[in-house]
């Protein structure tokens, strides 16, 4: 069901320091393993090595998909301050338009992105053609709605 | 219903007085900083552009008390902090985690004391983190995805049955219990629990301390912790741990006040060593209440 190797690590390594410019060190100690439906989950090597869970250890950090590696909005919040390409911060205004679930322009290349704002990246965003959408979960996405109208109030 | 009331507490706990005027107060907000992710000043500087104000504990800077509640914030959705009563640092401070240790939490939902753990294991090690119940466990998928540590895997075991698979360094029963301890957010229990649920649940606690035992290392250190006052699901069950296994109570002394544990009640004696696992009441934390005990594997 899952498959932990070398090779699969350094695949993510790279491609989070292409994509993402986050540096291999912010990794260190961790595993990674893929299910065989193209999921990928970041776990310690210790949690690697349990065997009795129904659900992968760790952290779902991406999927296999036609376009290439997709992060999960889970682990690129994580990563955090790590992240230091491919980041796209937005104010409250276009934040709001993101969760409405609008595509706005962007001169950012063609991918997956971190969104981000006040200072903190908050999920995954992708670029298709010059437009910008958010790729947050739709209950998470209902969820930071709520939080912002009640802010307003 | 044969609740018996807190009243009965009333010989045990150390200001009876203090105890009810605490009971009768609002629930102080308190939170754990995610320390993956921030530090509490720079979560004191965030909520502090929100007009909330923050005091890190004396005790550990990691908890700290808010001035008003802030489960709709942009930072909370983020996972920069969990909500958490202040009290329930206890049972981690006694399990006192390391980077690198392999723990068992066996009764995990809804997460708060598995993402401390995690949290003070900085993204090493690993935690088991069981729950059988399906919605405590979405509950508990929830939060440990919120605050994102990379140390946690979620198993689905009855607690009671929790399979052999290597032996743990730690292990915490936070014990399904009556919950008297959490009366300030449900007021319903400031009639006590019925001694017949209190009877109930100590034959599970019993079942659940002894295999969580069985999962721990020779030299390793299990916590077992309610929230709830009764004798019955606390101390009686930490003896009756004693009384089947090589084990033995060693003190666990909270950096903040608290009472000791009880040596007898209602006519049974417990222990050896019951005085040296710790009461905490409302009063002595303004937070909720709990009981912990530490204890120690000395053979196979």
């Amino acid at each position: 069901m899952l498959a932990s190797n070398a090779s699969l690590r350094d695949e993510i390594l790279t491609w989070l320091a292409r994509q993402f410019g986050v540096p291999p060190s912010a990794l260190a100690g961790a595993e990674f393993v893929e299910r065989a439906d193209g999921e990928i989950w970041i776990a310690s090597a210790a949690c690697a090595e349990v065997g009795h869970a129904r659900r992968p250890p760790g952290l779902r950090a991406a999927r296999r998909t036609p376009d290439g590696l997709k992060p999960t909005s889970a682990f690129l919040t994580s990563l955090d301050a790590q992240i230091t390409s491919g980041r796209i911060d937005v104010d409250e205004v276009t934040l709001r338009q993101l969760l409405l679930g609008r595509r706005l322009p962007t001169e950012a290349a063609d991918g997956y992105v971190a969104l981000a704002h006040n200072g903190l990246v908050f999920g995954c965003g992708g670029v298709t053609n010059g437009a910008l959408r958010c790729l947050l979960p739709t209950g998470r996405k209902n969820e930071l709605l709520g939080t912002l109208d009640s802010r307003s109030r | 219903m044969n609740a018996p009331g807190l009243a009965r507490y009333r010989p045990i706990v150390d200001d009876w007085d203090a105890f009810q005027t605490a009971c009768a107060r609002p629930l102080p907000v308190d939170a754990r900083v995610n320390s993956l992710r921030t530090t509490p000043e720079a979560l004191r500087d965030r909520l502090a552009r929100r007009g909330v104000s923050l005091e890190p504990a004396a005790w550990d800077p990691v908890f700290v008390r808010v001035s008003q509640p802030i489960g709709r914030t942009y930072e909370h959705w983020l996972g920069l902090f969990y909500l958490q009563e202040r009290v329930q640092a206890a049972p981690v401070l006694a399990l006192d985690p390391h980077p690198g240790d392999r723990v068992l939490d066996l009764c995990a939902a809804p997460g708060g004391k598995t993402v401390d753990i995690a949290l003070r294991m900085g993204n090493t090690g690993c935690v088991v983190a069981n729950e059988p119940s399906g919605r405590r466990q979405q509950a508990l998928l929830t939060n440990v995805n919120r605050i994102g540590p990379w140390n946690v895997v979620v198993t689905d075991h009855r607690g009671q049955d929790f399979p052999a698979a290597g032996a743990f360094d730690r292990v915490l029963v936070d014990a399904p219990c009556s919950a008297e301890g959490t009366l300030r957010k449900q007021p319903t229990l400031r009639d006590g629990a019925s001694a017949a649920a209190v009877q109930r649940l100590a034959r599970l606690q019993r079942l659940l301390i002894v295999r969580a035992f069985d999962r721990l290392r020779v030299g390793g250190t299990l916590v077992y912790s309610t929230c709830t006052f009764a004798p019955e699901e606390n101390e009686a069950v930490v003896t009756h741990l004693l009384n089947t296994r090589p084990a033995r109570i060693v003190p666990f002394t909270p950096p903040f006040p608290h009472a000791r544990g009880l040596t007898a009640w209602a006519g049974a004696t417990f222990g050896p060593g019951a005085e040296l696992c710790a009461r905490i009441y409302p009063h002595h934390l303004d937070s909720g209440g709990s009981f912990v005990a530490r204890i120690e594997r000395i053979a196979s």
